[in-house]
């Protein structure tokens, strides 16, 4: 079957591989793999499926897991499941239901994390929302930074229009994470115009206005709004400081 | 050698800008990566940025958000993508980007002709800047376009300075890493340390209008 002017359509089912290539449409139904560099439209992995090389696509979807060995361009890639890449990827609208893991950094328009995502470099995006845990070793730079704490959440540094953290009481509906592991954010510093933060461990939040909510440890807090802060709370240090 | 930087708490305080702005302006390409410095200071790790150029940036940003234009479109104005660049060199003469002379010590040098690309405006534009301030002959011109051409591609993702030194009469010159530190001995002496990224700031700027 052809599509998308001559591209040819590959489909897998059971077990094998395919060359590197341009495609319309590739179907991984079983196990297989892309043996180089892969170009296609859309990408779909239900089992387990791997990339050797790099991936230019307009959507992926991963059903099981998937494994990239190369860079991930991509307008949409949806994760139910668990998906890595071993360099740094590019993605438009991330959606991740399960485990997603990127060697490198990542540049994002809108991450929707349910589950645990890992990055070894720099995250961006306009719209971060995740609901469990996270590693990013670098930066997380977002417009919006939206957290709903079901496990551990660490990056170096945090910066954007706006910061929310939340402590939910709630379990995790997928079993991703130790059942003990503690719901805590932490990171070196938050710099954003409004943060809102619960059990939150810093060492520097700078924002215009801040709320240090139940369960935070900060060291020092720089805003020069307003700050609000629970009982529970714990500031070392507080300055309000002025604008230009 | 150092440039002057200013930290990153002082950047908002003296521009007015906010946290929200600078991280919006730094994912959006408005400001180089390359120009977020961290340095160690009895507080931990913090930012610092190259003054000049960062308040010259800030200054023309916000005056192109006064004019109503979309982020996108100042992206295009301050950072354009200039790796595509192309103009013949009429062209070039034409905008008064480049000088006749060092059209024609390119000519002279490349093999083939062509449209005028990034590696050889940057080229013409050092090679006037050095003749213009009397540091450089003519013929010590050319040896300043011939290390562009073939050495700027070497530095692409990173900042690279032109060191144009002298001995005796003697001139050479060579390309760095812009934060490189250099020592020359005491019979040398340094001429002139061309800041690569101002031409290409400075192209920039009359390319994107």
């Amino acid at each position: 079957m052809m599509t998308d002017a001559g591209r040819p359509d590959m489909r897998i089912t059971g077990d094998g591989a395919v060359g590197a290539g341009t495609y319309g449409e590739v179907t991984i139904n079983g196990a297989g793999s892309v043996s180089g560099d892969l170009e296609c439209a859309r990408l779909q992995i239900n089992g387990a499926g791997s990339c050797k090389g790099d991936v230019k696509a307009d959507s992926i979807a991963v059903n099981g897991s998937g494994s990239f060995g190369g860079q991930v361009q991509a307008g949409e890639l949806t994760v139910n499941g668990e998906a890595s890449v071993a360099q740094s990827a590019g993605i438009g609208l991330l959606r991740v239901k399960g485990r997603f893991s990127a060697r490198g950094g990542l540049a994002l328009r809108e991450a929707e994390i349910k589950g645990e995502l890992v990055a070894g470099g720099d995250v961006e995006a306009d719209m971060f929302v995740a609901e469990g845990a996270f590693r990013i070793e670098g930066l997380l730079n977002a417009g919006t930074v939206d957290v709903t704490l079901f496990g551990p959440a660490r990056a170096k540094e945090i910066g954007g229009e706006s910061v929310t953290v939340r402590y939910t009481r709630k379990f995790a509906a997928l079993q991703v994470f130790t059942f003990f592991a503690e719901k805590r954010l932490t990171c070196e510093t938050i710099e954003a115009d409004d943060v809102s933060l619960e059990f939150t461990t810093a060492n520097a939040v700078r924002g215009a206005r801040v709320r240090v909510g139940e369960g935070c440890r900060i060291g020092l807090v720089e805003y020069t709004d307003s700050l609000s802060r629970e009982a529970d709370a714990a500031i070392t240090e507080e300055r309000r400081v002025e604008v230009g | 050698m150092d440039t002057e930087l200013i930290s990153k708490k002082d950047l908002l305080v003296q521009t007015g800008i906010s946290y929200g702005q600078l991280y919006r302006w730094k994912r959006k390409g408005l400001i180089p990566e390359d120009w977020f410095v961290r340095k160690s200071t009895f507080t931990g790790q913090e930012t610092f940025f190259p003054r000049d150029r960062v308040l010259k940036r800030i200054e023309r940003i916000l005056t192109m958000k006064d004019e109503d234009r979309s982020l996108d479109d100042i992206a295009d104005a301050v950072a354009p993508d200039l790796g595509d660049v192309a103009m013949t060199a009429e062209d070039a003469l034409g905008a008064g980007l480049v000088s006749q002379a060092a059209v024609d010590v390119i000519s002279e040098i490349r093999s083939a002709p062509g449209p005028m690309r990034l590696g050889e405006l940057l080229a013409a534009s050092v090679h006037d800047a050095l003749l213009l301030s009397g540091d450089a002959s003519a013929d010590e011109g050319r040896i300043v376009v011939r290390v562009l051409e073939e050495g700027y591609a070497l530095f692409e993702g990173s900042e690279a300075d032109l060191l144009f030194v002298r001995k005796m009469g003697f001139a050479t010159c060579l390309l760095v890493n812009s934060s490189a530190e250099v020592v020359f001995e005491s019979g040398a002496r340094l001429v002139s340390r061309v800041k690569l990224q101002d031409h290409i700031d400075e192209l920039a700027a009359r390319l994107g209008g």
